[in-house]
């Protein structure tokens, strides 16, 4: 393993903390979530994501069987 | 090929300080206060960091794969697992952390042993992240 992903590694506990502390720490300017406001953005982050598998898995599709 | 195992760990490692950073979050959800979600809204937006979590684990593949490091069956085995992952957690109401994990576990010791060590670091930090996120 590299050095350097050793120590992302390494940090992550203090990452996923800079991330709660994100939440709680929300910009007063923005309206607070709400519930469908979440729901979307789930869904289009599981969009965009199974979207990006189905063109990797159909640019590299599964060898046929080799003929004899 | 000496410059692309070098590459290939460096460029993942960024990529993964700046997905867990929350920097890629999308702009509808970024720094706006959580204190109205209710129970539903709270487990979706676990749902969708861990999605994120689990992206890392795939575009390590699918870079990997591209760079020429991680070979096309192993690449092929990671992004079926997502994709069925991914249908998992938009599905399932209840249920879906314990599913994810064994997924996880499961993606561990399928990967040939000649990839795992490239991979595994990325499935171990998103079982940390994880685990932090659904507690």
């Amino acid at each position: 393993m590299s050095p350097l992903l050793a120590l992302v590694i390494q940090n992550l506990p203090s990452v996923i903390q800079q991330i709660k502390d994100a939440h709680a720490k929300a910009n007063p300017d923005l309206p607070p979530l709400e519930d469908q406001d979440v729901r979307d953005a789930l869904k289009q982050a599981i969009m965009s994501s199974e979207l990006k598998d189905d063109q990797w898995l159909a640019a590299h599709p599964e060898p046929g069987p080799v003929q004899g | 090929m000496r410059f692309r195992s070098t590459l290939l760990p460096l460029t993942l490692a960024l990529a993964l300080s700046v997905t867990f950073a929350g920097c890629g979050t999308p702009a509808a959800v970024a720094g706006r206060s959580t204190a109205n979600l209710t129970a539903p809204g709270i487990q979706a937006l676990h749902k969708k960091e861990v999605v994120r979590a689990l992206d890392t684990i795939r575009d390590t593949a699918v870079d990997g794969e591209a760079m020429g490091v991680i070979p096309t069956t192993t690449t092929r085995l990671v992004v079926t697992w997502h994709r069925s992952t991914l249908a998992t957690i938009d599905a399932s109401a209840a249920g879906w952390q314990s599913a994810v994990t064994t997924g996880l576990d499961q993606l561990k010791l399928d990967i040939p042993a000649a990839d795992r060590g490239k991979i595994a670091p990325y499935i171990d930090a998103a079982i940390t992240l994880f685990k932090a996120v659904i507690q």
